[in-house]
């Protein structure tokens, strides 16, 4: 009964709504433009378990998450559908309040019966598990009314951020669908701010608000306007018009292209993941591998890249320069271990004449007669630094890299694999150097734990200098065994210590989240005077759903 | 000899001698007209023309003059192996597949002609990205290897109506060794053919090379003029108004391919005199002018109904 | 008819041997296409999750020789596969949709170049010799000389970029939506206009030269030397005798440079963000998509192998004497 009044109230007020602005409809209606991927043609696909082609704003503009962490606040958590999380006291258990009167886009009820539907959802099928869950759950229950525990296998304080990426989808939708891996979901229900697909094309889609969204009161905007745009030089051109409002993409000379020609446009680039050149410590070459092992060696490599000018020439003065000895970089400055730049420091400075005195004092040199540096037992060093195919910029950066080494008398070159290739022989210690970027995030953890701990060094191009450290592993690994903040940070600050001291990484910059907005139509913008969270619209980045509930039309 | 001095005597021939021996002489002696490398960082990014340098640099401050000059090297290269590749073959399958005919002739012309209908660019594009980070060497190969269909084609069909003529027969009589006939009697007549099919696959090669390799399928670290291509649509160069990077490696190769394309216009000329010569034709204008003449006297107000401007 | 027969059959086995290529090449490439469709920069799946969408996407394991014949049953019944970076969308739903851009995109360029180079070549032939010869014929043949690829970044920047006189990239503007009127119809002119011109161009000379050589050699023959002995005009003779009959190679040349072209565009669309076929292979390639490539690929042959099949036919209409038996 109190259902059908309530639809017959909702039908009565948008009947009084349609009548109130039905002369001023396009005009007052407030539509914010982005461009939250870049591909040939829209397809109407709203399907959240889909990795390749579902529409980019699907994730929390539909789906709304149980929390969003913000990375740039030390992950400080802004609680969505939850309204609190805490760890077990043996950290094997994490529990989810789940927020009372949220309805789904559709008027039913939303519960906690949904989020374990949800959970339940990933164990059905891998492909359905795109955060690789699954195996690291132990089992999902409700607890009371209101709260979803969550058992783990292994202790991991780190899991919530994976946790929460998870999309919670109605179950009385989504267990009518045979085959969730196949199912388009084109006419979405969800919990986010934008779930009603206003018009859709190939060229165009708007995606409008949530009739019953839950937090109505923040959000300002009505609709979401997202029209196709497959290149940056297409998206140049738009956003020079003035046609779009929050974009994410490559723009090279921004002020002097963008900027200078449509004075609306803004900019603000944080820092994001690092990027580092590494050597194979089991290079298949003897000459190389002896040189790769030998920490002078390392350093001189590192003092011979000319920052500054990969920073200006292939970051277009996009990136900053990482002179780190850990490969820390810029986005982790909070917890850096000064100690570690006061000792190694200046392994880690462009000084082309120390490196070369460095190799000198430690025995290199030109014994064959070939131009090139021998290694101090004489055998010949002679590497390829790999970086994957079209990544244009990191080519250009292994360049300027190469370059350095080229002066020192060392006889490199850059290589560009494919993908697909470079990825395999690194895993399998098939390469001798090459130049990678690292993953960002809240923490340093899954930089470090990716890129460092040796049970990786086979699974990704990340860890792949192949260098094992027991005791780095251990402190690795005991980071996400503890909740306490400083005990978190005196390991992170080890971590740095132990790989500055051994040179395993060359860092060279770090890369930077790419954010331009139009300040005309709309206003609450986050920048670098105002840096509530990490700006961008790209769909991996949760934190959009904070920034789209902070802008308001102008 | 005839046939080279019959080229060097065609105006166009020359004029199209003379631009691609400048880009031959330019790349070969690239040190002598540039002091950069064109593999290094010589000046700040983007420069536009000055004096320093005289087309400007690329986003990684290298030198676009040395790039194009040492550029020339590979790029010539590729296009001039390639060619020779694709003319060895077109003969190799054309000569035998038109002396020997019956069923060597019907599987070889089978060959050539799925070869001609498999669309060639796309496959190429797939080789090459099959291949992964292709050399100029590989190009140049797979380019040859995929290119001979239609010379060998044209030299089968040249080689099956020299076969009929007497002085082959008459070899054949006298117990000449097939590879003598075709080297000694039928080779030596099919020269314009050859020389016309070898341009036009050199000028084939250059294009398929830059095209391949602007599209991201070569080694980005050679240096060519299709990776300068690469390179500037890369670092969006043309969005910058960095129009000297556009520019000069388009100039070279259009440069490049007039020259081959004159010289092959003229070898055309040559091989088909028909094609040159002019006294048919005169002789009717002349007999046209002088009948238009006596209609004018004549019966001039008819004639002006029948006269259409050219 | 037995020269269409034997035609046919010709075109089946080219059309057989396509598809072992399209089978074989893909198969070779290195890497797996669910690596490189989800190895952006930063992303990790488990081995589980890939094996789980390997099947999804259809990756059948077994014998090659199984996997051939699996090929190309599917291929027979129209079934193309699923794309890869575009899934779930079937091959033939993104190849349908490109399709026709590349027919008008590449139809356009070629017959434009068709018409204007024949109609150059007739004028060239007749002034041989002439500063209008002189000019135009090396002219075409250099513009042949040059390849789509510097056209289009020339134009590019030129138009689409230095002055913007038209817009640079794209089949219309996003705004819009495909329907038929005016608004539509005169924005998808308008962004066809270079990547058309870009086409047109380099085709012409492969139009102007034959025709001019056609009709050179043609004016030099008896009916035509009797046309003038019957004191016709000039005009009369070189359009009714001459061209009617220099044309005939040319249609059939036409034809098979549309089957040839749709391959060949490639460029043109790549510049110029054309959503065509060319287009498709392209970011198909870039993203390892296998039954895309090889569904693209099929295409594109069976393009080539119809034109051609409608350049025999052509052939058979306009030379009579393969009607009586003759052989090609």
């Amino acid at each position: 009964m109190f259902n059908k009044l309530s639809i017959l109230g909702t039908a009565v007020l948008i009947g009084l709504g349609t009548l109130a602005s039905a002369d001023s409809l396009a005009a007052e209606r407030s539509e914010l433009t982005l461009v939250a991927e870049q591909r040939t043609a829209w397809d109407r696909n709203f399907n959240p378990y889909l990795t390749a082609n579902k529409r980019a704003t699907t994730f929390q503009f539909i789906y709304e998450p149980l929390v969003v962490f913000n990375a740039l606040k030390g992950n400080q958590a802004h609680y969505r559908l939850a309204t609190a999380h805490e760890f077990s006291d043996d950290l094997k258990t994490i529990r989810f309040t789940i927020r009372d009167g949220v309805k789904w886009s559709d008027g039913e009820q939303f519960s906690a019966k949904d989020v374990l539907y949800s959970f339940e959802q990933i164990k059905k099928d891998p492909v359905l598990d795109t955060q690789a869950l699954a195996d690291r759950i132990e089992s999902v229950s409700i607890e009371g009314e209101n709260v979803v525990a969550i058992k783990l296998k292994n202790v991991d304080t780190t899991i919530a951020n994976k946790i929460v990426r998870v999309p919670i989808v109605p179950q009385h939708i989504w267990s009518q669908i045979d085959s969730p891996t196949t199912f388009k979901n084109e006419t979405p229900v969800g919990t986010g701010p934008f779930t009603e697909i206003d018009s859709f094309t190939a060229q165009l889609y708007v995606q409008c608000a949530n009739p019953h969204y839950y937090d109505a009161e923040n959000l300002d905007i009505d609709c979401l306007k997202m029209p196709q745009i497959a290149t940056n030089d297409q998206l140049l051109a738009a956003a020079i018009k003035g046609e779009l409002d929050w974009t994410s993409s490559f723009i090279p000379d921004i002020d002097r292209v963008l900027i200078s020609a449509n004075p609306s446009y803004n900019y603000w680039y944080p820092a994001a993941g690092s990027a580092s050149f590494l050597v194979n410590f089991k290079s298949p070459n003897p000459g190389n591998r002896e040189a790769f092992n030998d920490i002078n060696f390392r350093r001189a490599f590192s003092m011979t890249v000319d920052r500054q000018a990969v920073v200006d020439i292939a970051g277009y003065g996009y990136w900053s320069t990482n002179q780190y000895a850990s490969g820390l970089g810029e986005q982790f400055a909070s917890w850096n271990n000064p100690q570690v730049d006061a000792e190694f420091g200046q392994y880690n400075r462009y000084d082309l004449e120390g490196a070369k005195q460095l190799l000198s004092d430690a025995g290199y040199k030109d014994t064959d007669g070939d131009g090139f540096l021998n290694t101090p037992s004489g055998a010949e060093i002679s590497f390829k630094v790999i970086v994957p195919n079209g990544w244009s910029d990191f080519v250009s950066t292994a360049q300027i890299g190469v370059e350095g080494l080229q002066e020192l008398g060392v006889d490199a070159s850059v290589s560009t694999p494919e993908f697909v290739t470079l990825t395999e022989n690194m895993k399998s210690a098939d390469f001798d150097a090459a130049f990678t970027n690292y993953f960002g995030g809240a923490t340093p953890y899954r930089y470090f734990q990716t890129g460092f701990h040796s049970s990786m060094a086979d699974k990704d191009r990340f860890g792949a200098h192949h260098y094992a450290d027991p005791e780095l592993d251990s402190l690795i690994d005991s980071f996400t065994k503890t909740a306490d903040s400083a005990e978190q940070v005196k390991i992170m600050q080890d971590i740095q210590y132990r790989i500055g001291a051994n040179q395993t990484t060359i860092p060279t910059m770090s890369t930077v989240y790419l954010y331009q907005f139009n300040d005309k139509r709309f206003s609450g913008w986050f920048s670098e005077a105002n840096p509530q969270a990490v700006p961008v619209v790209w769909p991996d980045q949760p934190e959009r759903l904070l920034h789209v509930l902070a802008l308001k039309p102008r | 000899m005839n046939f080279l001095k019959l080229l060097l005597g065609n105006r166009k021939a020359s004029i199209g001698l003379v631009i691609v021996l400048f880009f031959v002489v330019l790349s070969v002696a690239a040190p002598l007209f540039s002091d950069y490398s064109p593999t290094k960082r010589v000046s700040r990014p983007h420069q536009s023309p000055s004096a320093e340098h005289i087309m400007g640099t690329t986003r990684m401050g290298r030198d676009v003059f040395a790039q194009l000059a040492y550029g020339g090297r590979t790029s010539l290269a590729v296009g001039f192996g390639a060619g020779a590749l694709v003319i060895v073959l077109a003969i190799g399958f054309g000569i035998t597949a038109g002396y020997f005919g019956g069923v060597v002739d019907e599987v070889l012309s089978s060959m050539m002609n799925i070869m001609l209908v498999i669309p060639q660019l796309p496959l190429l594009m797939v080789l090459a990205a099959f291949i992964g980070e292709a050399s100029p060497l590989v190009i140049a190969i797979i380019i040859g290897c995929t290119s001979w269909a239609w010379s060998a084609r044209v030299i089968r069909a040249q080689t099956m109506a020299i076969r009929e003529k007497e002085f082959v027969s008459a070899a054949q009589v006298l117990g000449e060794p097939a590879w003598r006939i075709i080297l000694v009697e039928i080779l030596p007549n099919l020269i314009s053919i050859i020389g016309a099919a070898f341009i036009g696959a050199v000028i084939y090669s250059i294009m398929l090379e830059a095209t391949l390799e602007f599209l991201g399928l070569g080694d980005p670290t050679a240096v060519t003029w299709g990776i300068m291509l690469y390179n500037m649509s890369n670092t969006s160069a043309i969005l910058i108004g960095a129009w000297w990077e556009v520019i000069a490696p388009c100039i070279a190769i259009a440069m490049v391919g007039a020259g081959l394309a004159l010289m092959n216009f003229a070898v055309d000329e040559i091989a088909n005199p028909a094609l040159r010569s002019h006294t048919g034709l005169k002789r009717w204008k002349l007999k046209q002018a002088q009948r238009k003449k006596i209609l004018e006297a004549g019966k001039q107000s008819l004639a002006k109904q029948q006269q259409v401007p050219l | 008819m037995g020269f269409i027969l034997r035609r046919l059959f010709f075109y089946l086995a080219a059309f057989m041997v396509a598809v072992v290529i399209n089978f074989m090449l893909p198969r070779l490439m290195p890497g797996d296409p669910v690596t490189a469709m989800l190895g952006g920069r930063g992303a990790m799946m488990t081995y589980d999750q890939i094996e789980a969408l390997r099947q999804t996407f259809g990756f059948v394991d077994g014998p090659l020789i199984q996997q051939f014949f699996s090929y190309v049953s599917s291929v027979f019944q129209g079934d193309l596969g699923t794309s890869v970076q575009s899934f779930p969308e079937t091959v033939s739903t993104i190849l349908g949709r490109a399709f026709g851009w590349t027919l008008f995109l590449t139809g356009a360029g070629t017959l434009l170049a068709f018409i204007v180079g024949s109609l150059l070549g007739i004028l060239a032939a007749w002034n041989r010799g002439g500063w209008f010869d002189s000019i135009v014929s090396p002219l075409s043949l250099i513009l042949q000389a040059t390849p789509q690829l510097v056209f289009g970044l020339l134009f590019m920047f030129v138009f689409g970029v230095t002055l913007q006189w038209l817009p640079s990239g794209y089949a219309f503007s996003p705004e819009l939506t495909p329907e038929f009127s005016w608004l539509f119809i005169s924005d998808v002119a308008a962004h066809a206009i270079l990547p058309v011109f870009t086409v047109f161009i380099v085709q012409l000379g492969g139009f102007l030269i034959p025709m001019r050589n056609n009709m050179i050699n043609l004016l030099n023959e008896d009916y035509i030397t009797m046309g003038k002995a019957k004191g016709l005009s000039q005009l009369r003779v070189m359009l009714n005798y001459g061209a009617r009959n220099a044309v005939l190679p040319s249609v059939t040349s036409l034809s098979m440079a549309l089957g040839m072209v749709i391959g060949g565009a490639m460029v043109v669309e790549v510049i110029f963000n054309y959503p065509g076929l060319g287009t498709v292979l392209y970011n198909a390639i870039l993203a390892r998509d296998y039954q895309l490539i090889q569904g693209q690929l099929l295409v594109m042959t069976l393009f080539m192998l119809f034109f051609n099949f409608m350049a025999d036919i052509l052939y058979l209409f306009l030379d009579p004497r393969l009607k009586h038996g003759g052989s090609a």
